[in-house]
């Protein structure tokens, strides 16, 4: 299998908290998403929601994957079905590297003036193959998660200059440190210590993110 | 030169015509008020019927418009829906 990070022992738990927490505000971004294109039939809205909406099942998938492999490791007096816990290791993995991918492709084409379901599909489905057929699939993941992140934030950044919202300006932030992290986690192969400063990035990344969402809620 | 209203903006304004004239008001004012086409206007009171933002009354004299409370709450909530679509990056 594909090794995704060198994780630091001592950050074992937490990052697992990390990701559920990550998970929810994306979850609960996605939501509002979903509400606000109830009431106003905005396309943009629905893909934005859809977004957010894999991402945050990445998350839970990958802290899924993490509960289950540390019980079934830690369970006391029991024969380790090491064959099961990999099939389903791999399985969750790539269920988290599909989510996400798909995740960040989503909101990558919110950025594009092309409204066409096709376009969008081609989209999606280039993205995902760059990973699945790459020889180095943690690599792949990361560099394809990184530069989809990298269109998104420009996008914020282009509006920014052109509307001086400060919710915009927040969002800008928000997907700049996730673009960060993802980078970060380039090197997590190499160096558990990226691992840590990838999820501190995340953590900083989707605070904006939710800071910019109560803002909204707040208006 | 003006820019163009984007469809939620343009629903606001007919929100409001019929809503600024206590409740009531019909299709001439409010193609006068909301400065539309008679199709687009056609096109926009048949969504918001349909979406029960609007009901038609049907009279002697003839049609006229009044707003549901969800089309009051529409208007309520606009002002969050464009600060979420600010703050998203949506046009």
């Amino acid at each position: 299998m594909t090794r995704f990070y060198l994780v630091p022992q001592w950050f074992f738990g937490y990052d697992i908290a990390l990701e559920i927490f990550f998970g929810m505000i994306t979850l609960l971004i996605s939501l509002y998403s979903f509400r606000i294109y109830r009431l106003s039939c905005q396309r943009e809205c629905r893909i934005l929601g859809w977004g957010f909406l894999s991402i945050a099942l990445g998350y839970f998938t990958w802290s899924a994957l993490n509960i289950y492999v540390s019980s079934q490791l830690n369970a006391p007096g029991l024969e380790i079905p090491l064959r099961q816990v990999t099939s389903i290791a791999t399985l969750a993995a790539w269920a988290h590297i599909g989510f996400l991918v798909a995740g960040a492709a989503t909101l990558a084409y919110m950025t594009l003036p092309s409204r066409s379901e096709r376009s969008y599909v081609v989209f999606v489905t280039l993205s995902l193959l760059v990973v699945v057929f790459a020889l180095k699939k943690a690599l792949a993941f990361y560099f394809v998660s990184s530069f989809l992140m990298f269109i998104v934030l420009s996008h914020y950044l282009i509006l920014y200059m052109r509307r001086r919202h400060r919710g915009t300006l927040l969002m800008f932030f928000a997907f700049l440190f996730v673009f960060l992290g993802n980078v970060d986690f380039i090197f997590a192969t190499l160096h558990p210590l990226h691992y840590f400063v990838g999820h501190v990035f995340h953590l900083i990344g989707y605070l904006f993110a939710l800071a910019s969402l109560l803002s909204v809620l707040r208006s | 030169m003006t820019k163009k209203r984007t469809r939620l903006e343009v629903i606001r304004d007919i929100l409001s015509v019929i809503r600024d004239r206590n409740g009531k008001i019909k299709p001439t004012h409010i193609l006068y008020k909301s400065n539309l086409s008679h199709p687009m206007m056609e096109e926009y009171l048949g969504e918001l019927i349909g979406k029960g933002f609007v009901i038609e009354h049907t009279a002697a004299r003839g049609k006229t418009y009044s707003v549901t409370p969800k089309g009051l709450e529409y208007l309520a909530k606009y002002r969050a829906i464009i600060e979420f679509n600010q703050s998203f990056g949506l046009e």
